[in-house]
């Protein structure tokens, strides 16, 4: 068993590596590492300024994004210990939605005269706010209420409330404001800069690093709050860190990168049947692996399936994400 | 050690669901809180676990306070198998008793070599071994109970609290369960486990409290506390009522106002099943002379409509034999094979009043004992066409 949970762990770093070579190198101008070699080195190369400067950022963000989502995934299934709970049962993708349409339909910004320059475009502040009250409110909920179960309906509710409001932004905006908030909401990698990619290092890196640690009381949870509570994990502290890191990966990349639908959903999954394990302590390094290995081969597809075109990197993820949760109910394997 | 509670109430969000409850649990004592469905049994455990905050009174280690303890402390004392259906996922039965280690692993759960030799030693205790490698989603539940039990031994607590621990298992399993909670008792762990189950908790328990619309009835004993009116009224079974001496519920006869036509004459063990069976039918019936203390007489007094009962080891006496010989009068008589001694050979004489006998002996063994005319049966199935034949069964039957 071992042996083979070390093979796979391989076998998913070669998979995560050659995914981002791949996403790095193929585009709809093929380049080569010597392109980006000219350009480092100081020569005036537009193939490697495109690898260095659009390429390089936006295959690494598809590869955190990827990582983050999955763990969020993987940490609320096994907290709520539904298999059906994903990075957005919270209601973070509407708040953050909400976030953005308050701004580009309503033209009100959540936070006024706030700007970082390049890292914090209006945007994306408006995103991070509406993700924060999401948060907020749900924290506040969390230290209330005693059950998993009641957590995870008013996540939903939330959700519903904050799609609810931005609905009625949109039959109120213009058309033109509509498309540009469908446009956010669809989600790409294509925008992302080397700042941006800072700030979602910054963030998401050590908050993974801290998922890890969590392995311990995780695998305690699998029997149940009441199980936990007894075995000695302070279950209230627990379900603090849990939903805020679950919270701040999502919200983080949605704000950067827009809705990544099913990737939370679907890659823990996957990681729990290749490895036919429920220990965290090996789930959540191949599900980080795994997250950020197909999110980038999804960035990659959304390019390239009708290049010129960019395809929105959800159609990708559900298309894939989709048979595959179908597939998983079917073999009656969908075992949190 | 001694586990206690003090002025115990125990409910949710302030509103009480047990009140009032004072208990002790030494070590190496097996107590059960005993109460039908919905007397608060699980609330009070998961109070006295700890899961929940009690809504008055405090819960004892040793005299330290549960509720002024860490977690990890907490675990270090009492473990806890509760009633929750599990989905470990993928988890093995020794990954899942390997969590009862939790308290005593380090920051990544990793375990040592101490913790290694805990997990198997407390596998080896609930025989289990063999469920080490085999995934927990796949066990039946007796062995995920097994399991769950394990997991709370590797805790290495003082006190174990069970919440219905042999209910939903087959019988091999409960038994099994049951020799299992005597064992950890042995070994100086305080048990405690709450049941409907009365009979296991006669015989398993050392002492028992009996729970009742959120309160203690009594507690003590189970000899003393099991009466047969105390359970009653907290079971408030008419239909069945408990039997003191076998330890289990018998159904009694069903109208027990409506007079019987069939009587039945057995001893030393032959009757019980045909009086069982006839109590299950619903048809009432009156037995004896039977000696007190005979297995036949523990069933009979709660089965039988009407019992005549001679002191045991004693002829039937001639005053005894007529009370008998006078409900007998007009009514079938079933023979149940009886041994005939010289203690109750006054019982044949009983068939010469009767209407008519039906009997399970064989033919000539029959002749040797009386002169009478019978009907011969081998099985209650073939009784019961032969009241049926008779028209002696209850409007249901026929």
């Amino acid at each position: 068993m071992q042996s083979r949970n070390a093979a796979i762990m391989v076998l998913l770093i070669i998979f995560l590596f050659s995914s981002i070579a791949a996403g790095i190198l193929v585009g709809s101008v093929n380049a080569s590492i010597s392109d980006l070699i000219r350009y480092l080195s100081g020569k005036n190369d537009v193939l490697g300024y495109i690898i260095f400067n659009v390429r390089i950022p936006r295959t690494l963000a598809a590869a955190i994004a990827g990582a983050s989502l999955a763990v969020s995934g993987l940490l609320l299934q096994t907290y709520f210990r539904n298999p059906l709970a994903g990075p957005y049962v919270l209601g973070i993708s509407s708040a953050a939605s909400f976030g953005v349409a308050l701004y580009v339909l309503a033209g009100i910004s959540l936070i006024p005269n706030f700007s970082f320059g390049m890292m914090f475009p209006a945007f994306i502040a408006s995103a991070l706010a509406g993700s924060a009250l999401a948060i907020l409110l749900i924290l506040a909920v969390a230290a209330r209420v005693k059950s998993a179960v009641t957590l995870l309906i008013v996540g939903l509710m939330i959700g519903y409330m904050f799609s609810a409001v931005d609905q009625i932004l949109i039959t109120f905006a213009n058309a033109k404001r509509v498309q540009l908030y469908i446009l956010w909401s669809f989600g790409t990698f294509s925008g992302v800069t080397w700042d941006y990619l800072k700030v979602m290092t910054a963030i998401l890196i050590p908050c993974l690093v801290l998922t890890v640690l969590l392995s311990k009381p995780l695998n305690a949870m699998l029997l149940g709050e009441n199980y936990a509570k007894t075995m000695g994990v302070n279950v209230r502290a627990v379900r603090v860190v849990v939903i805020s890191l679950s919270a701040v990966f999502a919200a983080i990349v949605t704000a950067y990168c827009g809705i990544i639908a099913f990737v939370g959903l679907a890659v823990p999954h996957i990681a729990k049947l290749a490895l036919k394990a429920s220990d965290h302590r090996i789930l959540i390094p191949a599900t980080i692996l795994a997250g950020a290995a197909i999110t980038v081969t999804c960035d990659i597809a959304a390019r390239m399936l009708l290049s010129p075109v960019e395809l929105p990197i959800s159609v990708i993820t559900s298309l894939f994400g989709a048979p595959v949760v179908v597939y998983l109910v079917l073999k009656r394997s969908f075992s949190v | 050690m001694k586990f206690s509670s003090v002025n115990l109430s125990a409910g949710y969000d302030g509103r009480v669901v047990v009140d009032c409850v004072n208990l002790e649990v030494r070590a190496g004592e097996i107590v059960a809180v005993l109460g039908p469905n919905g007397a608060g049994k699980s609330t009070l455990l998961k109070t006295l676990a700890s899961i929940l905050k009690p809504v008055n009174g405090a819960v004892y280690v040793d005299g330290r306070r549960t509720d002024l303890m860490n977690p990890s402390e907490l675990a270090k004392n009492i473990s806890v198998t509760l009633t929750e259906k599990i989905d470990a996922g993928f988890m093995t039965g020794f990954e899942v008793v390997a969590l009862g280690r939790y308290p005593y692993s380090d920051a990544f759960g990793r375990l040592g070599c101490e913790d290694v030799r805990v997990v198997e030693e407390c596998l080896e205790l609930v025989n289990a071994k063999n469920l080490a490698s085999k995934p927990f989603s796949e066990m039946s539940d007796g062995e995920k109970q097994k399991i769950m039990i394990a997991r709370a031994l590797a805790q290495k607590p003082a006190v174990i609290l069970l919440d219905e621990p042999t209910s939903f298992l087959d019988a091999k399993h409960r038994v099994e369960i049951m020799l299992l909670l005597r064992r950890i008792a042995e070994k100086g762990v305080a048990v405690l486990i709450t049941t409907h189950d009365v009979e296991l908790a006669l015989r398993l328990c050392d002492r028992v409290v009996l729970l009742s619309e959120g309160r203690v009835v009594c507690s003590g004993e189970p000899e003393l506390v099991l009466r047969d009116e105390l359970l009653r009224e907290v079971y408030t079974t008419e239909k069945a009522s408990f039997s003191e001496e076998l330890g289990t519920f018998e159904v009694s006869s069903d109208s027990r106002s409506e007079k019987p036509a069939i009587h039945v004459v057995c001893g030393g063990g032959t009757g019980y099943s045909i009086m069982r069976f006839l109590a299950r039918k619903s048809i009432p019936f009156t037995a004896g002379v039977l000696h007190s203390g005979d297995v036949d007489c523990c069933v009979a007094r709660t089965c039988a409509v009407e019992c005549i009962v001679e002191r045991a080891f004693e002829k039937i006496s001639p005053d005894r034999l007529e009370a008998c010989k006078k409900i007998v009068e007009g009514k079938t008589v079933i023979d149940s094979a009886f041994p005939v001694g010289v203690l109750n050979e006054a019982n044949l004489e009983i068939f010469e009043v009767a209407d008519r006998v039906i009997s399970f002996r064989e033919k000539g063994e029959f002749k040797k004992l009386s002169c009478r005319e019978a009907t011969f049966v081998k099985s209650t199935k073939e009784l019961l066409r032969c009241l049926e034949e008779l028209r002696l069964l209850p409007f249901l039957h026929s």
